[in-house]
């Protein structure tokens, strides 16, 4: 079954930076508020690398879109766009639950964001693969 | 620093030994939960050294077993306040250790800095109990009891430091650790 492919396209991009803002709102007061001490550039090294990347690949495909480079009418199989966006809306949950279970973990914050590359690594490629398939993979209508 | 109202300690008169006003500041601490103490001596008298124990930023202990913890633990408070608050804002853990010193020699504060290792390691070096020579001498009127209260504070994931001058007086200190209630209380409830 097809789906139009612009339509999915806004949903996974309103899903992407509506939680990744929300995120970012997060740690720019936890910045403030001095939660991460005298280092917050660990943290927001942790954090840039979780979420620009994809944040990016939207950015860059609405840009060809909006220099009319981008694809005219296409659409999309429904079971790829529904991974895509599962996946996304796991990922960013997952990540929204490493920053907000900071203040109950035994090891701290900080520990926990680090050790939290053991299960985002792995994550963010299955994130990255189904979108990269959700976006390189339509076909005109 | 604070010279402690020893009047709860003495007896009537002078006939009070150092064992007498140790006993007392023994039960008195005893009672606000410090069980674990070591002993060292100082000129003519001895100092008491309590357990590291962790503490709030307002003074009062954190409730067994994390008031002995020697590193700061997770939020166990289940408030939309509480974890608000540590969400968005620093968390350190304090500590402190106790210190009372019995001797009838003045004396100051030295600008040395003691790391939280070297002040926990006091309890395992010192003396289990005070010597029965010292215990026998008197605690005349020239002895004064001082408490010093080292203060720590130890930032997530960072080794902890000194707090120098304290966040609090020591008499806040010793009155949100029970202490003071605990000497007052070992004088009324002497016959």
């Amino acid at each position: 079954m097809k789906v139009p492919w612009t339509t999915c396209k806004k949903r996974l991009a309103t899903l992407w930076f509506i939680s990744a803002g929300l995120i970012f709102l997060i740690f720019l007061l936890q910045t403030i508020g001095g939660r991460h001490g005298d280092n917050p550039e660990e943290a927001w090294g942790w954090l840039l690398p979780t979420l620009m990347p994809t944040l990016s690949l939207m950015v860059g495909v609405f840009v060809l879109d909006a220099l009319g480079k981008g694809a005219k009418i296409k659409q999309v199989d429904q079971f790829l766009y529904r991974l895509a966006f599962s996946l996304s809306a796991a990922y960013l949950g997952v990540v929204s639950i490493t920053i907000l279970a900071g203040p109950f973990a035994a090891m701290g914050a900080t520990a926990l964001m680090t050790q939290s590359n053991l299960w985002l690594g792995p994550f963010q490629g299955l994130v990255s693969a189904a979108l990269g398939a959700f976006f390189m993979r339509s076909e005109p209508a | 620093m604070m010279n402690i109202d020893d009047a709860a300690l003495r007896n009537a008169g002078d006939s009070t030994t150092l064992g007498q006003v140790n006993d007392r500041l023994v039960q008195a601490l005893d009672a606000a939960g410090y069980v674990e103490k070591s002993y060292f001596a100082v000129p003519d008298g001895f100092a008491l050294v309590t357990r590291l124990e962790q503490i709030r930023p307002d003074g009062t202990p954190l409730d067994p077993p994390d008031r002995w913890s020697a590193v700061a633990g997770p939020l166990r408070e289940f408030s939309l306040r509480a974890f608000l608050r540590a969400l968005f804002t620093s968390n350190p853990g304090h500590f402190r250790i106790l210190v009372f010193v019995a001797t009838p020699h003045p004396f100051s504060q030295s600008d040395q800095e003691v790391s939280q290792e070297e002040a926990t390691e006091w309890l395992n070096v010192g003396f289990n109990r005070l010597p029965d020579a010292m215990a026998r001498q008197l605690y005349t009127r020239a002895y004064r009891m001082t408490a010093l209260v080292y203060e720590f504070e130890q930032p997530e994931s960072d080794d902890a430091l000194l707090v120098t001058p304290g966040r609090l007086t020591a008499r806040t200190h010793l009155a949100r650790s029970g202490v003071l209630t605990a000497i007052g209380q070992e004088r009324e409830d002497r016959p």
